[in-house]
């Protein structure tokens, strides 16, 4: 009971711009996912493919069902879950870079988003540090590029989530795309 | 790189993305004059986005952001939804995924569909599938496929529990190799009988297509996922892709127009020819060539890959795959005669009565209605009865992820509103209301009852590229009921047919619905369409107020005339094309102006209730006959006849300012700006009113906010120098028209305005040498007298001013009118050639 008025408490503080609820959340649904996440990568899974949106989604609906917390929105949940998933997917390709360098283990036949973050761990690293160095040039940018490309949010689902016009999002997403292709195109080697 | 250089950056970036690639070079160099580093930069950037780059790479694989499908909740197999146990997933396509299910009440299997989520995003998304489906599951026919229930979960996803059938789809059977010769003709009777019930109902498949077609163990047909393909229209595909197969689109669906029941034969006929052949008729790598293919190749004849077939059948299979539906079997009965044999009697037994009917584009809403009264919702008959008089057109939303394409979707909201304001008897709500939903998610209620409209268009716009997809639905303000809705699929430069059909569309669908009676039908339904295509052209050129543009406006509205010698309006729109291009001296006005008299004549003649005409007539008196009364009297009678009509605002508030009434003619500029917010002439107008009248502080302001709607209008920037130029900063009034020169390029009126600020900035020498230029007609062979007189005037040559104002009178230059209040004369007030020229056209200083 205590652990849902908390959940509740710290979404409540979250929206209303308190950074550091934001960090106490984030345990809970880091979680969800990753056990998800995980589930896939052990092949927990029948026939249906699980993207990072879907798996997002899956996440929200257990966390909406089990803590019976009042989330502001579907669309604040997705924009914390994005932020989770960029870690998730990280944590996952840097792995899997450890692995190849070490010599290189047995290849994971899988076809979803964790699989992608492994074949393309070169890339999604680059892009994580590209995000970070574009989160120092323009803060709000860089959670743009999350909420979309980590969390499939949509232009208006993530002007909501982060407080501000669809067409600011549209803007920053167009700015950071550009930004983005440049940064990792001349960091290629 | 500092956070404040990536803004510099941006703000160099945001304003030269609107523009077209060639003007684009221009503008950085202008831009980033004083910063090759800045230019360096943008310019990367603007490679980097125009392109696909590592991050697009990412998100192709990762298969989903981007403005990609939204996440699909689908439920796990073992869990319980309602009293149905999911137990196996059978398929998944773009309009959901199907798993088998024990109904556990009554102990039976069941197939459950459950939709994407975003189906029931909005509540007026959500019903508008509520009506389509339970319109469908009303369908009682052996080759239908039953519908038990439409249900929702407790997490608001929509399903459908239909029939669980033992058997595969045609789809499966296909895959095999052709069928037997017997066997497809006796799938596709019971195909066409299923349809054929449905046309009964008035509800077209639109989908047809073997993987919608279950084959029982029996060999019996289930036809599967009716007036579900309606429903696409709201999904949220990837930019630009679609969901699912082209292969069994008709021509007209693949044109985007509206398609009535003989595009389900078109289907058929696909479908048919396949089973025959074992392969499509329309091919090809990819989807648009799949496409183009479908408009315009002719398939190889069946008889050819399999003689067998028999001749008969062959020319069964042509017929449904005539690309003009006129040509095709117009009915599914027909089609059944020419299968041998008439409709069955299970079939026959079974349809309810109601007589075949001509479908138009509202084969979807009749639909819905259908549906509506079946399951006596009481909703649509209150609005049954209102009159479908009005619309109010929402902006198009872009959710394309380019806001480089806003112009797009609000420039096609403009001209929608525009072009549904030309249809008698149709009120459109003015664009400002329109454009105050901008940006907010909206209640279609709310909507008509705030802006008194009965119905209401709203949109969007994806596509990437060259791509273009424009959805747009018709909804009743009363009850959120989709009346009508299409999918336009386009090319980028095809924005303008789009246009035109989505308004010949929502004007026939509230035409249908008014059985012709509040609209203007003799107008409207007697229209030649493509005198009215000429027509709508002619406006869209008219509107570009460019000489080339103007051209070609005159030149569509006399097709347009010669297709219909009665169309008043297109005479109207001849007249106002001859009013403009006397206006810019693209035509000398001797011949322009005259020709824009007799067509507006002619149109009143024809409909004396026009406001436009008269409009037209008063431009005329204005600045060819210069008679002022007239003037007066025209204009104000255009727009006692209709208020809402922004150009006679606008072009009275012309005559206002040329009369010195300049607190009056502000007030009208504001009216018409008002109507027509985002008109870019309106806005500019307004400055130029300003200048005029001393306010120059204002005026700047106009055109600043003129020139943020559109960063290429010449005229905002010509007027922004000059009127810099009149306020004595006269460093900006030489960059502002040197960029304008460019623009424009070279326009000679341009030029001259460079000239003369080059005089008042002491630069005789480039003054001199822009001069030579302009008086040897310049780039465009005309030479603006009017204008090149007041280059001399800031020479300090009164003489040859006055002279070359002489030679604008001889021409009649419509410049003449402001010869009173234009500030650049001052200057010669005391002269009397000057007060000689006054008094010709009938002014006092």
């Amino acid at each position: 009971m205590e652990h849902q008025n908390d959940v509740s408490q710290l979404l409540a503080r979250w929206t209303e711009g308190d950074p550091e609820a934001l960090q106490r959340l984030l345990p809970a649904v880091y979680d969800e996912l990753h056990r998800l996440a995980h589930a896939q990568l052990r092949g927990e899974r029948r026939d249906h493919t699980l993207n990072t949106t879907a798996l997002i989604h899956e996440a929200y609906l257990k966390l909406a069902r089990l803590e019976t917390v009042a989330w502001p929105s579907r669309a604040h949940f997705y924009a914390l879950a994005a932020r989770v998933m960029r870690h998730i997917l990280i944590n996952y390709a840097a792995r899997r870079k450890a692995q190849k360098r070490g010599g290189g283990l047995h290849a994971v036949p899988l076809d979803d988003a964790v699989a992608v973050a492994y074949d393309r761990a070169d890339e999604l690293l680059a892009l994580d540090e590209a995000l970070t160095r574009l989160a120092a040039l323009d803060e709000r940018q860089s959670r743009v590029v999350e909420c979309r490309f980590f969390g499939g949010l949509s232009l208006d689902e993530t002007a909501e989530a982060l407080g501000v016009s669809p067409a600011t999002v549209s803007r920053d997403w167009t700015m950071a795309r550009a930004w983005l292709n440049r940064a990792l195109r001349d960091d290629r080697p | 790189m500092t956070p404040q250089r990536w803004r510099q950056i941006q703000d160099v970036l945001a304003a030269v993305l609107p523009l077209a690639p060639e003007a684009r070079a221009a503008f950085l160099d202008e831009a980033c004059r004083s910063d090759p580093g800045l230019r360096d930069e943008v310019a990367a950037l603007l490679q980097a986005h125009d392109g696909l780059g590592p991050i697009d790479a990412l998100a192709e694989a990762f298969a989903g952001p981007l403005g990609g499908p939204r996440p699909r909740a689908a439920p796990l197999e073992g869990h319980t939804v309602a009293q149905y146990q999911v137990q196996e997933k059978l398929g998944g396509g773009g309009m959901g995924v199907v798993y088998r299910a024990l109904d556990t009440t009554l102990q039976r299997p069941v197939a459950l569909k459950f939709l994407p989520p975003h189906l029931a995003a909005s509540p007026e998304a959500k019903q508008r599938f509520l009506h389509e489906a339970q319109a469908a599951s009303a369908l009682d026919h052996p080759n239908i496929c039953t519908i038990h229930e439409i249900g929702q979960t407790g997490d608001d996803q929509l399903f459908i529990a239909m029939a669980f059938y033992e058997g595969e789809t045609l789809k499966k059977k296909i895959g095999r190799g052709p069928l037997p010769v017997e066997e497809a003709v006796h799938l596709a009777r019971q195909i066409a009988e299923a349809l054929a019930a449905a046309h009964a109902a008035g509800i077209v498949h639109r989908d047809v297509k073997p993987a919608n077609v279950m084959v029982t163990a029996g060999g019996r047909v289930k036809l599967l996922d009716f007036g579900l393909a309606k429903l696409e229209d709201v999904t949220l595909t990837r930019a630009g892709t679609r969901l699912g197969t082209v292969s069994y689109m008709s021509p007209e669906q693949a044109r985007g127009d509206t398609v009535d029941a003989r595009t389900d034969i078109w289907a058929l006929g696909v479908v048919f020819y396949e089973m025959l052949a074992g392969r499509r008729p329309f091919r090809g790598e990819g989807e648009q060539a799949v496409l183009y293919s479908i408009r315009e190749a002719a398939p190889e004849p069946v008889l050819a890959l399999r003689p067998e077939v028999g001749e008969a059948l062959s020319e069964v299979v042509d017929r449904a795959l005539a690309k003009d539906p006129a040509a095709r079997y117009q009915t599914m009965d027909a089609l059944l005669g020419a299968l041998g044999g008439e409709r069955s009697e299970a079939g026959r037994a079974r349809r309810s009565g109601r007589r075949w009917r001509r479908y138009t584009a509202l084969a979807g809403g009749i639909a819905v209605l259908l549906g509506a009264l079946w399951i006596g919702a009481g909703l649509l008959r209150s609005s049954e009865g209102a009159a479908l008089d009005s619309v109010a057109v929402l902006p198009l939303e872009n959710l394309s992820g380019d806001p480089g394409r806003d112009y797009i979707a609000d420039g096609m909201t403009e001209e929608l509103i525009h072009t549904l304001g030309q249809v008698g008897g149709l009120r459109v709500a003015a664009r400002t209301s329109s454009f105050a939903f901008q940006g907010r998610p909206v209640d279609v209620r709310e909507v008509g009852r705030r802006l008194g409209v009965a119905t209401v268009l709203e949109g969007s716009l994806l596509g990437s590229e060259e791509d273009l997809r424009i959805v747009v639905r018709l909804v009743g303000a009363a009850d959120g009921l989709q009346i009508w809705s299409g999918t336009y699929d386009r090319k980028l430069e095809e924005v303008l047919a789009i246009q035109n059909d989505i308004a010949r569309a929502v004007a026939s669908a509230l035409e249908g619905r008014l059985g012709g009676e509040a609209l203007a039908a003799a107008a409207w339904a007697a229209l030649d369409p493509v005198a009215y295509e000429h027509y709508l052209k002619g406006r869209y050129f008219w509107n570009k107020r460019t000489a080339a543009g103007l051209h070609r406006a005159v030149d569509h509205f006399r097709q347009a005339i010669d297709r219909a010698p009665t169309y008043a309006r297109a005479y109207a729109g001849l007249a106002d094309a001859y009013c403009i291009l006397g206006f810019y001296d693209w035509q000398p006005p001797r011949e322009a102006f005259p020709k824009a008299r007799a067509a507006a004549q002619r149109a009143l003649e024809i409909d004396p209730s026009m406001a436009e005409p008269h409009a037209a007539l008063g431009y005329v008196a204005l600045y060819y006959d210069w008679d002022w009364e007239e003037s007066e009297r025209q204009f104000r009678r255009a727009i006692e006849r209709n208020p809402r009509y922004a150009v006679a605002h606008q072009w009275y508030a012309n005559y206002l300012t040329a009369m010195g009434r300049f607190e009056e003619a502000a007030r009208e500029m504001q009216w018409g700006l008002a109507l027509d917010p985002l008109s870019l002439i309106n806005a500019a107008a307004l400055g130029w009113t300003y200048t005029y009248a001393g306010r120059y502080d204002e005026a700047v302001e106009e055109f600043r906010r003129t020139l943020e709607m559109d960063r290429s209008f010449v005229l905002a920037y010509l007027w922004l120098g000059q009127t810099y130029e009149l306020q004595g900063r006269t460093d900006l009034a030489v960059d502002t028209l040197r960029h304008a020169v460019g623009l424009s390029g070279r326009d000679p009126i341009v030029v001259a305005a460079l000239a003369r600020a080059y005089a008042v900035a002491g630069d005789r020498r480039r003054a001199e040498a822009l001069l030579e230029e302009v008086e040897g007609g310049g780039a465009a062979g005309y030479v603006p007298s009017y204008e090149i007189a007041a280059v001399y005037a800031a020479l300090g040559h009164a003489g040859a001013a006055v002279a070359w104002l002489d030679r604008a009178y001889a021409e009649r230059s419509h410049s003449l009118a402001f010869l009173k209040i234009d500030p650049r004369w001052r200057p010669l007030h005391p002269h009397p050639g000057f007060r000689r020229r006054l008094a010709a056209v009938g002014l006092t200083p």
